[in-house]
């Protein structure tokens, strides 16, 4: 646990704050979403890269392969979204509230 | 949906949560979580209709983001003790992050507002894949993960999960929102026996899933989206009565099979010693049991003010598949407490 390891996971920590705080747009949403994953890429990748463990960068690859897949699946959803709610501000999606 | 697609759909969405089960690793296991909620997301939202989508857009959002944070947990145990190995947690902080990662995936409270929305949103069907299968991969993690540290965090979860079971399915009108939190409700019984014996979690969660998918099956068929549709039901009569039947199994009355439910985190909290948190548990089942007793109430004891050409109708339902599923997941609800023996090979 050294300093490069600590900035990170602040940086997956700073995802977390943008998923959480945002109230405005869906894609913004998606955005940190995307954030989180690729934090979690490089993380991966330096601790291979640090302790020499370089099948790692496969598995890297694969988790950024599997984030993109994420990605779209995300922004299919919202272009259905947009489709059928004619908007993407939050406040909008609003119909499944009791 | 095309038959090709759906086939292929379904078996990545058994071979995501294979992965997940089956793994010592911990990136097969990100990776079967991911499977699962990719492979979901065509299965719910095809039909296009708007609340489908925004069920599905839900369940996405908080599905990816518990799969982001539990990878995060297990790169957290990396950095520390250089082991991606599911068995060698080693410190608490990232045991925190994967057990808050996995409470938001199964929807026990404090983490359980996405779950009533997006069951309300989706036809019956896809609420048994997310009500029962999906909750197989999370909940095997957490289970495995409680045999190695104990810690309260689930004990507190828990206790939240049955009083918010309790309360929050009380003031609701759609039977998939007072299903939701019967769910929550339940799962709140089932993970609270995880901080002492694990592997009886995974009889209960046998039990809370044959009997969810049963009521669930048998809405399906009779088209029971609202309170208000109950009395108007169009089911053959025999399922007005297997479906009370399952629902007062579900609420933990005695002689039927879900008072197995009920009566091992009770025995197993008296034989340690934890007196005190019994009554928590006991008042959310209490009112949960209410509202299951609405359902019944509703069903088969009285008639809502309707047109008099509505009264009598025997057609058989919506799905003919689903009669001889229902009437096979029935006889566990009957007798179910003969299994209860098994129980105590864990003592």
């Amino acid at each position: 646990m050294n300093i490069l390891s600590a900035v990170l996971f602040s940086l997956f920590f700073l995802g977390i704050i943008g998923v959480v705080i945002n109230r405005l747009h869906l894609l913004s949403l998606l955005l940190c979403l995307e954030l989180l994953l690729v934090s979690l890429f490089l993380n991966i990748s330096t601790w291979s890269q640090i302790h020499d463990e370089l099948i790692y960068l496969n598995f890297s690859i694969l988790l950024l392969t599997f984030s993109a897949c994420e990605a779209s699946a995300g922004l299919a959803l919202m272009v259905s979204l947009s489709r059928s709610h004619n908007t993407d501000l939050l406040a909008n999606i609003n119909l499944l509230q009791t | 949906m095309n038959r090709l697609v759906n086939a292929f759909l379904l078996t990545s969405l058994i071979a995501g949560t294979s992965l997940v089960i089956f793994s010592n690793h911990w990136f097969p296991i990100w990776l079967g979580l991911e499977l699962s909620t990719l492979s979901i997301i065509p299965l719910l939202s095809y039909t296009s209709q708007s609340r489908s989508v925004e069920a599905t857009l839900k369940y996405f959002l908080v599905q990816a983001f518990s799969a982001a944070l539990l990878l995060n947990g297990a790169v957290l145990n990396l950095w520390i003790s250089n082991s991606w190995d599911v068995n060698s947690i080693t410190s608490p902080i990232s045991y925190f992050i994967i057990t808050a990662a996995l409470i938001i995936k199964l929807g026990l409270a404090p983490c359980h507002f996405w779950f009533p929305d997006v069951l309300s949103g989706l036809p019956f069907l896809s609420t048994i894949i997310i009500a029962c299968w999906q909750k197989i991969a999370p909940m095997f993690l957490l289970l495995s993960l409680s045999n190695l540290v104990s810690s309260e965090i689930i004990i507190v979860c828990s206790i939240l999960s049955v009083l918010v079971g309790g309360w929050g399915g009380l003031n609701q009108i759609s039977v998939r929102k007072i299903l939701a939190y019967s769910s929550i409700g339940h799962l709140g019984w089932i993970t609270c026996v995880a901080f002492f014996i694990p592997e009886v979690s995974y009889l209960l969660f046998l039990f809370y899933i044959l009997n969810n998918t049963a009521i669930l099956l048998i809405c399906h068929n009779g088209s029971l989206y609202y309170l208000s549709s109950l009395s108007k039901s169009n089911v053959v009569p025999i399922t007005a009565i297997l479906f009370s039947i399952a629902l007062l199994s579900l609420g933990g009355l005695p002689p039927l099979g879900g008072f197995i439910n009920k009566v091992i985190p009770l025995i197993v909290f008296s034989l340690n010693g934890n007196n005190f948190i019994i009554p928590f548990f006991l008042i959310g089942s209490l009112i949960s049991l209410f509202f299951y007793i609405r359902i019944v109430f509703n069903t088969s004891l009285t008639l809502f003010p309707q047109h008099s050409l509505n009264i009598v109708s025997f057609r058989t339902g919506n799905s003919s598949l689903s009669q001889p599923i229902i009437s096979t997941l029935i006889p566990i609800t009957i007798w179910g407490l003969l299994l209860l023996p098994i129980f105590f090979l864990f003592i």
